[in-house]
């Protein structure tokens, strides 16, 4: 449908700020709700639109990101003329005078040259969506825009609290952005782009030493080109510390939120691996938590994620928490408002509480 | 693996005392364990044993498996050479005509196998539940410089009657062939694998293809003529879990099986992974309501009510109320609220109407699908089977 579009998933805009959880990964790779990572719901979005191609810039931290997108199919992208391309850090032109992520743009040049469609797509992983951008890219299309950015209008009392960016408009126009609290047109970080403006835009940054595309190429520069913006409607969830995190996975585990993200007309894709189904020993007590595949538990669970391959043995409590992949909890730990990264040990009897507002992390691979 | 095997998957059976579970789809194809097929247990030993030249053999309503095997993907069995064939009838200038036993099958797929210049030729069955490594049979028939190699397992005594028994010498060789015996003289049943010398059985394949009397099947007709010609045919002994599930009580069984200690840990085995087509579908979701107790729960499912020593498949909803006991639920079932079943399986995509009660009352399981559920509706307290 839009494979004149090239998505872009540019992970090297965005800081790490999810703390430990972003210590050793970009905050594209941080798992979510039991199965996923971040980067997966752009890339759903994409594919559901109707993109075929699509690049990322990965930035430094890329290890866990090539092994989880190293099956394209598995993400949608199906059929020879279907690619995810994942451009990690690679200078080596020794005439490049680039900064910032101006830098992937100068030297990954040949993912847009080659890219034969008009447009492109480009997303974040800090902001999540069970919507999908086709219409917002027909209405981009439609307009002729140079740029369209892809917003959401939210009630008054469900403003994110964290610095944002929000859309400052003059009637139907877009003016500019702000990060007013009390704005309530959010940016999502998504926007869709004529190839050859961004380009352009791309020739201009480097050429004035500027380091950061959207903030010194568009932004500034905004009223250099036919900007417009498209309200999605959806629901919604942004990733800008590690409380939101937190937030967003509680939230979702309501039954009918979680149905409504994740069980509508589209599936959210992610990397298939094999594991068994989830085996509920006798002693277990699960209630409002989702489980992922290959889990065993004989213990306690409420309101809480347990990703795939985690253990929970008898006796053991995990209330309010998330669980990341291959975990084991020990006989009779108590845990509350705590985020375990993927294989964590909590040995038998431990005690570990933290509180809606902070939750208690523990590192990856550590044993407590 | 410098010497070439061909493995020939007999997956064409009509599984028919499965009665309502293979009405549209065959055996192999049957949903088992949670989120597999039954097949999936041999494809995932070949893909274990790296045998991968592998030719699955289909008659009786194949659309499900032929989607379902491919090229072989799930099993990492698309191969540049060799790989995954699904093997349909057809016709030829000489006409055409349907498999008519084990035997025929294979003679009427001479061309595939040939083109392969195999050493050996393993037959396999897609009907069977177990973990095994073929390569350790190959090596066993190798190191005997065997015509053939019959895997067996032990079988209590009393059910011996009704397998195939294979009478041995002390050290395995076989001497005699015994279709369901009456008085077995020992517990030796055939798995119904078997590894050939290719170009040993390759003639007799050929010679029994001209005999109008014989059934072409391998345990009737071509084992006891390698015997009467005193080829030398040895029993290789495999220890571990194998389960014909031939039957609604058997293929029940064996699905509760998974739930034993003994047993759970078959599936969850790192070294030996048993590997579905799977699905890209989200985690379950546990609700406020639910207590589940000795199951397994698969991915895209909500659950309510109690759920105790079950097997639920993915993508079911099981409503508030519900008292799911001993009981099968294939993938895409929605269980309405307050319904009680009891050692039910439950078909493919049923909805199942709030507050119907079914309990098995005899030896055999209750299957309830869109044909049987009329019988259970509407009927206050329920009616038992």
């Amino acid at each position: 449908m839009h494979r004149d579009v090239l998505g872009l998933v540019n992970l090297q805009a965005e800081q790490d700020d999810l703390e430990e959880l972003t210590y050793f990964r970009s905050g594209g790779s941080v798992p979510f709700m039991g199965r996923y990572r971040l980067i997966d719901f752009a890339l759903t979005n994409m594919s559901d639109s109707g993109i075929k191609t699509v690049g990322v810039f990965a930035g430094n931290k890329f290890r866990s990101l090539l092994d989880h997108l190293s099956r394209k199919e598995d993400f949608g992208f199906e059929g020879r003329n279907s690619r995810i391309f994942i451009l990690p850090p690679d200078w080596n032109d020794p005439s490049d005078i680039s900064e910032g992520d101006l830098k992937h743009f100068h030297n990954h040049w040949d993912l847009f040259d080659r890219f034969k469609g008009n447009h492109v797509m480009v997303a974040g992983s800090q902001f999540i969506t069970n919507a999908n951008c086709k219409d917002a890219i027909r209405y981009h299309k439609e307009q002729d825009n140079d740029i369209t950015f892809v917003a959401e209008r939210r009630p008054q009392e469900n403003i994110p609290s964290a610095q944002m960016l929000k859309l400052l408009t003059e009637g139907d126009s877009l003016t500019g952005f702000n990060n007013d609290r009390n704005n309530n047109h959010i940016y999502t970080g998504m926007f869709i782009i004529k190839k050859q403006v961004l380009l352009d835009i791309v020739r201009y940054c480097i050429d004035n030493y500027k380091p950061n595309l959207f903030h010194n190429g568009i932004r500034e520069q905004l009223n250099r080109f036919r900007t417009d913006y498209f309200d999605i409607e959806g629901i919604t969830y942004y990733f800008h510390t590690v409380q939101a995190y937190f937030k967003n996975s509680m939230s979702l585990l309501g039954n009918e939120r979680y149905r409504d993200f994740f069980h509508g007309e589209n599936l959210v894709k992610t990397k298939i691996s094999t594991n068994p189904p989830a085996l509920y020993k006798k002693g277990s007590d699960v209630k409002s938590s989702i489980v992922a595949n290959g889990v065993m538990i004989e213990g306690t669970v409420e309101y809480s994620v347990i990703s795939r391959n985690a253990t929970i043995q008898e006796g053991a409590t995990v209330k309010n928490s998330v669980v990341f992949a291959n975990c084991t909890i020990g006989r009779g730990a108590y845990l509350e408002n705590v985020i375990l990264d993927k294989n964590v040990t909590i040995t038998e009897g431990r005690m570990l509480i933290g509180s809606e507002d902070k939750p208690y992390i523990i590192a990856k691979r550590s044993t407590i | 693996m410098t010497s070439k095997v061909v493995a020939m998957l007999l997956a064409g059976g009509k599984g028919t005392r499965l009665g309502e579970l293979t009405k549209d789809i065959a055996k192999p194809a049957v949903p088992f364990g949670g989120k597999y097929r039954i097949i999936d247990f041999t494809m995932s030993n070949l893909a274990n044993s790296d045998i991968s030249t592998v030719g699955v053999v289909v008659q009786y309503s194949p659309l499900m498996l032929n989607k379902h095997i491919g090229i072989g993907k799930p099993w990492g069995l698309e191969r540049q050479t060799g790989g995954v064939s699904v093997l349909a009838p057809f016709s030829d200038r000489e006409g055409g005509s349907w498999f008519s036993g084990t035997a025929d099958a294979i003679v009427k797929n001479l061309n595939y196998v040939e083109q392969f210049e195999p050493d050996e030729l393993l037959i396999l069955s897609g009907d069977h539940v177990y973990q095994m490594d073929y390569t350790k049979m190959l090596d066993f028939h190798r190191a005997r410089e065997a015509d053939a190699t019959i895997s067996v397992i032990e079988v209590p005594m009393e059910e011996a009657s009704r397998f195939g028994i294979l009478n041995t010498n002390e050290d395995l060789s076989i001497y005699e062939f015994d279709e369901k015996p009456e008085h077995p003289k020992n517990n030796l049943a055939s798995m119904g694998i078997y590894i050939f010398k290719w170009d040993v059985i390759r003639p007799y394949l050929l010679e029994d293809e001209k005999d109008e009397s014989s059934d072409h099947d391998f345990g009737k007709d071509i084992i006891p003529k390698l015997l009467l010609d005193q080829r030398l045919l040895f029993a290789y002994r495999f220890d571990g879990y194998w389960k014909d599930v031939g039957t609604v009580a058997s293929y029940w069984e064996a699905n509760m099986d998974l739930l034993k200690e003994d047993f759970q840990t078959m599936l969850r085995s790192k070294t030996w992974a048993t590997y579905p087509n799977e699905e890209n579908r989200p985690p379950e979701y546990i609700g406020k309501t639910a207590e589940i107790t000795n199951s397994l729960i698969s991915s895209g499912s909500f659950i309510e009510g109690r759920i105790e020593d079950s097997v639920l498949f993915t993508g079911v909803e099981t409503g508030g109320g519900s008292d799911v006991k001993s009981s099968i639920i294939l993938p895409d079932a929605v269980i309405g609220d307050n319904v009680i079943l009891e050692r039910v399986i439950v078909t493919t995509g049923l909805k199942v109407p709030a507050g119907t009660v079914v309990r098995a009352d005899g030896d055999e399981p209750v299957v309830l699908s869109e044909g049987t559920l009329g019988d259970y509706m509407g009927k206050g307290g329920g009616k038992n089977a």
